[in-house]
């Protein structure tokens, strides 16, 4: 071990005993500093995952839509679209019906999504959502099958079993002024947590040609759900695809929500309005280090007189700097973990999150190495340049000065 | 010439420190002080401290430099340690200008040649007995376990065996300077410089560290310069010169205390 790093460990090691409640304070400052970056890190990109897979799972990476009624086979249309993109992984056709639903004087509007059951199961994550029932949809007499989301059921106090009726406006060709309505009998046979507030409140899931039918659609669909390896390309492939198919296809991929701008926004700023707090730590560490240095004017006179040089006093300076910012980052995040804990176990129990202001039920709390490595590197650098000071002052104390001051 | 205080000879307030003592003429000079001044501001007006001082220290000497309180030997004792600069003149060390050191080499050259003792013990107060002797060893490269070593068997030389772990709080005045000693031999410098190193001590005391520096420069073979004005203790030293206002005024050689 190199002597600056055994000095300022010795240092460090007794200096803790005799260390001023403002040193206590400052360092209390800096570990509340790094817990409040690592919770709030946390949660925002809790938020930002929970948005983002419920995006995924309910309506997959891409969604191209054709306008107008002509539009190819799905699989000819999937074989086009990965002709453009090769990293498509699957394509899921669907159709989305907007309706109205009606149900024990209530009525609603909702948005009912028709997707092929069978590549739905196999490539979106709907079924793994899926809190009651089951993942199928029957035809029978009573109704035809339906999965809810978790806010529409408790709207509307539907169980799984339960009948609901759904209308459906149609255009009347004779006056174009009035429209004509077609109801539908639907059973709800599951209960899903689609993630998003949105989605929970107005979502019906349901098999394709159920919704084709419906709709009077015949074979027709809307589009295709598209999943592709890397969801972060999900832009790049979107807009490729929707340069390479021109006008008459829309593109929309799972960062289209406003959401996801706003978030990176905030993040950042998020980011540096918390690190406000690590640099009024950082900068009441070098105030005591300055005190420290003062203090050990005699020490570091007699540590030059046998031999230390200025590079070393720097050093044992930067080593407690650094040692500091090394205890207070871990020391910080470690809070920061039991605050994400005691957060997480509120949410639970108290349901602090409202749907309907923050678009998400739940925010799973998700610590990202990247975050935290942030968080470490900017608190370590600034406990660094925290130390400069005192270090280049008791550096150019000269010898003969430290001895004379008693 | 005798000034009465059974000291030698002045020249208008200049010594050849050079040609004093016969038995220094066969040996080699470890370090030279060439016409060092040194001045300090003081308010508006100046203190002119040193004023020219020449000096010659031999290999193996036991040098006391003597004087009232304010004659300057210990500002002298700062700029040959190089814990300070003169403002005029220069010091040189086996003919090597120290001026020309660099922080980085000067820091080197008070680690590996010289060592320090002071009035005051100057230990570090976190540190126990053998960590404060450890400390230049340490700043030498010395591995923990190799400074430790040699810390110990300081100590032990200096009869504090049983101190090592014991801090300096929990020390007696005589303790300290003994660790203190300790510490300035850690790294076998060629010159040991002690300002006053009894000046804190009772008698008792001050007899035993006095016999320990006789003691350790018989048995190490190093050079001793001793600022004091005790000089009940100057005696003891073949070699003693007295300063005053800045200026050498006398010289005595006890030939009859050669080490």
């Amino acid at each position: 071990m190199s002597s600056w790093l055994w000095f300022s460990l010795r240092i460090l090691k007794s200096g803790q005993k005799k260390a001023g409640i403002a040193s206590w304070f400052s360092f209390v400052g800096l570990i509340l500093g790094v817990a409040s970056m690592t919770v709030a890190m946390a949660v925002v990109s809790g938020f930002e995952t929970t948005l983002k897979n419920a995006i995924i799972d309910v309506r997959g990476h891409l969604i191209v839509f054709k306008q107008g009624k002509s539009i190819e086979k799905p699989s000819q249309f999937e074989s086009k679209l990965k002709s453009i993109v090769p990293e498509i992984t699957a394509t899921v056709p669907f159709v989305m019906v907007e309706a109205v639903a009606a149900h024990k004087g209530r009525i609603q509007g909702v948005m009912i999504q028709g997707v092929d059951t069978k590549k739905a199961v196999e490539h979106l994550g709907i079924r793994k959502r899926l809190v009651e029932g089951s993942f199928s949809f029957p035809r029978s007499d009573e109704g035809m099958g339906v999965i809810v989301g978790k806010g529409f059921a408790r709207t509307f106090n539907l169980k799984v079993g339960d009948v609901f009726r759904l209308v459906l406006p149609t255009a009347n060709e004779l006056n174009p002024v009035d429209f004509k309505r077609k109801m539908g009998k639907f059973l709800v046979s599951g209960i899903v947590d689609l993630g998003k507030h949105q989605y929970n409140e107005r979502y019906l899931i349901t098999d394709l040609k159920i919704a084709q039918e419906f709709a009077m659609l015949g074979d027709r669909y809307l589009g295709l759900m598209v999943k592709i390896k890397e969801s972060e390309k999900a832009r790049a492939y979107g807009l490729r695809l929707a340069a390479e198919l021109g006008a008459r296809y829309w593109v929309q991929d799972w960062e289209d929500d406003n959401l996801f701008e706003a978030i990176k926004i905030e993040k950042p700023i998020l980011f540096v309005v918390l690190l406000i707090i690590v640099i009024v730590a950082a900068l009441n560490i070098s105030s005591t280090l300055f005190i420290n240095v003062v203090q050990r004017y005699s020490d570091i006179g007699i540590l030059k007189a046998m031999g230390a040089s200025p590079r070393w006093i720097c050093k044992v300076f930067y080593a407690q700097g650094g040692l500091i910012g090394l205890i207070g980052n871990i020391l910080g995040f470690l809070l920061g973990l039991v605050f994400c804990g005691i957060f997480a176990l509120l949410q639970k129990s108290l349901g602090v999150i409202d749907g309907s202001v923050y678009n998400v039920d739940g925010i799973s709390i998700q610590i990202r190495i990247f975050d935290t490595f942030c968080i470490f590197f900017f608190t370590m650098m600034i406990c660094f340049l925290s130390t400069l000071a005192p270090a280049w002052r008791g550096a150019k104390l000269s010898p003969v000065e430290g001895l004379r001051y008693e | 010439m005798n000034n009465g205080n059974g000291m030698g000879n002045m020249n208008n307030g200049n010594l050849n420190t050079n040609t004093t003592s016969s038995s220094n003429l066969h040996k080699k000079t470890l370090m030279s002080a060439q016409g060092i001044h040194k001045i300090y501001s003081q308010g508006s007006g100046q203190l002119h401290i040193l004023k020219g001082v020449d000096l010659h220290i031999y290999e193996g000497e036991a040098l006391c430099i003597v004087g009232a309180s304010g004659a300057g030997k210990s500002t002298l004792m700062h700029i040959l340690g190089a814990l300070d600069s003169p403002d005029q003149g220069k010091v040189l060390f086996k003919n090597k200008d120290l001026s020309q050191l660099s922080d980085e080499d000067l820091a080197i050259y008070r680690n590996s040649s010289l060592g320090f003792v002071f009035q005051a013990h100057h230990l570090l107060a976190e540190f126990n007995a053998l960590e404060n002797v450890m400390l230049p060893a340490r700043l030498k490269g010395l591995s923990l376990p190799d400074a430790e070593q040699k810390a110990e068997a300081l100590l032990s030389k200096v009869g504090l065996k049983g101190r090592m772990d014991h801090f300096p709080n929990q020390l007696s005045g005589g303790e300290l300077q003994r660790v203190a000693i300790a510490r300035a031999l850690v790294n076998d410098p060629e010159i040991l410089f002690a300002d006053e190193p009894t000046g804190n001590l009772d008698s008792q005391n001050g007899k035993i560290i006095q016999d320990l520096f006789f003691d350790l420069i018989k048995q190490m073979r190093l050079t001793l310069v001793v600022v004091t004005h005790d000089l009940k203790f100057s005696e003891r030293f073949p070699r003693v010169l007295r300063m005053q206002d800045g200026r050498w005024v006398a010289q005595q050689n006890n030939k009859q205390l050669q080490l």
